[in-house]
């Protein structure tokens, strides 16, 4: 090679012989879960990443602003820096979309909201609300639920209100929400804990409303608080490969705003649910429609398919006791033919629960609409959010 | 353009009415590269203004090898920037595809090269860029090495790394248990 030892860093150079701040550099673009891994791979590594200025380097890549600083600075405590890091993954984790799965609690409250959003807040703060449809048009309304904060400790902090709680995570899709009992303050919360833990965690609780032993006071003047599940909602939104997936909104045929939540199956197919009140008979969480095939029909379109589609009524506007009828540029339609028991009973029109046919018209825009044979109206959905944002939410 | 090899003591020198400095590296090749790609690296910048670069800026901590992709590297991105300047419809603000599309092309750019390297060569890259302190090549060098890591365990790292498992069984298993949040996804 011709270069003197010197020359290079060292010929051979060895990744901990980088610079700290380059190394630095590295652990920053990482996520916190593969910064993680490299800090156990060595001491070199492991150093790195206890850095104090990890966290916020990190944290600055998210787009937060910095976390709170330890309280002295002058001596950096490692520790304190990984509990930060952790703290900023468990954040990262809780972002986006949830269903609230029905419980007794959940059964005494009217209306119930099931769709719960975790977003970022001011301030490094992650705000939990509950999305409702509300009486205008597709505008939502959004309920405050949790909000999580990172302490100076580096330990993650949750609250309802001004009472204190805990957001733990069963797996990476389903978290708990619970009081916090005062005994807990300060200890880390149960985060991926082994399965043996998670479940002794629930066994050792009474029954609902008496709470755990080692909620004392808090927990009581809590009135203890029902534990509250909720699953994730992955892929919330569409994709040009699964153009109807993701979470949408519609006016249904009683005039009332819906949220309708679209997967794409493993083994094919695509399904529609829509969110109701979590008192209702299927649970907060209805089928609308299903269909095996999603084989597009490209334009040009059948007179006979036109006809059907401008012979529909668009339920478009909660206000307005006529349906428009304004038609919208169709890019494809989707065949439905639903073998699968599903029965909506807001629809007016009952039909066949075991021959369900209709259509579904995707727009120019990305939108699209459904309707049934039998039925001649078409609902027409939007996205409740896009890039990640929550869309016509009302202040 | 390529890194020119000037003579030896050749003074920073006007090419093509573009002012040159004269950089050698450690093993005692000299190098040209134009004053303003220098002046992406904070510290030949200071150096510059210092004056006293008569007779070649050394640089005992950059091998040939790795001066050559330095030179490269800041060269394109001088011309690039200069590109991007003095663009008439840039300033009209009606050119913000082109824009986006030249930054896309500067980072597909900067990908190749440093997607051509040896984890060796890599390494030193970065030890320069750091020197050198040129902010974009440590990201573009830092977020390949990154990348490297993505979505592995600690063994898989070590491995690709090369890099020894110094942590006794103890250690090991208190590592594991600070940080068991990440690995229960």
């Amino acid at each position: 090679m011709g270069s003197s030892p010197a020359a290079e860093a060292r010929p051979g150079t060895a990744l901990e012989d980088l610079p700290e701040d380059a190394l630095l550099s590295i652990f920053a673009l990482l996520a916190p879960a593969d910064a993680a891994a490299a800090a156990c791979a060595s001491r070199r590594l492991a150093s790195v990443a206890s850095s104090p200025v990890l966290p916020v380097a990190l944290a600055l890549r998210l787009g937060l602003p910095p976390p709170p600083r330890p309280l002295s600075p002058s001596a950096p405590c490692p520790a304190a820096a990984r509990r930060l890091l952790r703290s900023l993954h468990r954040l990262c984790r809780l972002l986006g979309f949830w269903r609230r799965l029905p419980s007794s609690h959940s059964a005494y409250q009217s209306h119930a909201p099931s769709l719960a959003a975790f977003e970022w807040g001011p301030r490094a703060t992650l705000a939990a609300s509950f999305l409702s449809p509300s009486p205008h048009g597709f505008a939502v309304s959004k309920t405050p639920f949790v909000t999580l904060s990172i302490a100076e400790s580096g330990d993650t902090v949750a609250a309802i209100g001004d009472v204190p709680v805990c957001v733990n995570f069963v797996g990476n899709n389903h978290i708990v929400v619970e009081a916090a009992a005062a005994e807990d303050e300060g200890e880390e919360m149960v985060s991926g804990s082994p399965p043996e833990e998670i479940y002794a965690h629930f066994a050792n609780r009474r029954s609902p409303g008496a709470g755990r032993r080692r909620r004392g006071r808090q927990g009581r003047r809590w009135g203890g608080m029902e534990a509250e599940h909720f699953v994730r909602i992955a892929d919330a939104e569409p994709t040009e490969a699964r153009p109807l997936q993701g979470l949408w909104k519609g006016i249904c045929e009683n005039r009332t705003l819906e949220f309708y939540l679209v997967t794409y199956g493993d083994i094919g197919g695509v399904t529609c649910r829509r969110f109701s009140d979590t008192r209702g008979q299927n649970s907060g969480y209805s089928p609308v429609f299903w269909t095996t095939d999603t084989t597009f029909l490209e334009p040009p379109f059948s007179e006979q398919e036109l006809v059907n589609y401008s012979s529909r009524d668009h339920i478009r506007d909660v206000a307005s006791s006529h349906a428009g009828t304004e038609n919208r540029v169709i890019s494809r339609i989707l065949c439905m033919h639903s073998s699968y028991d599903v029965v909506d009973p807001h629809l007016s029109t009952p039909f066949d629960a075991r021959n369900v046919e209709g259509r579904i018209w995707l727009y120019e825009d990305g939108t699209f609409g459904f309707g049934f044979v039998g039925s001649n109206s078409i609902i027409e959905l939007r996205n409740v959010s896009s890039a990640s944002c929550i869309l016509d939410t009302l202040h | 353009m390529a890194a020119e090899k000037g003579e030896k003591g050749a003074a920073a020198k006007e090419v093509a009415g573009e002012r040159m400095v004269t950089l050698e590296s450690s093993d005692g090749e000299e190098f040209h590269m134009s004053e303003a790609a220098a002046q992406l690296s904070t510290l030949l910048r200071h150096v510059i203004e210092g004056g006293g670069i008569d007779n070649g800026i050394p640089l005992p901590k950059v091998a040939a090898r790795t001066l050559e992709k330095v030179i490269m590297y800041c060269e394109k991105h001088a011309k690039a920037a200069a590109k991007s300047d003095s663009d008439p419809s840039a300033a009209a603000g009606s050119s913000s595809d082109n824009t986006a599309a030249a930054s896309e092309d500067l980072e597909k750019w900067d990908r190749k090269l440093v997607n051509g390297l040896s984890q060796d060569a890599l390494f030193d890259l970065i030890v320069a860029a750091d020197y050198l302190v040129i902010d974009g090549l440590l990201d573009a060098t830092c977020r390949k090495v990154a990348d490297m890591m993505k979505g592995k365990t600690p063994d898989e790292i070590r491995k690709i790394f090369n890099i020894l498992n110094d942590f006794t069984k103890e250690e090991e298993e208190e590592m594991r248990r600070e940080y068991a949040w990440a690995f229960d996804d």
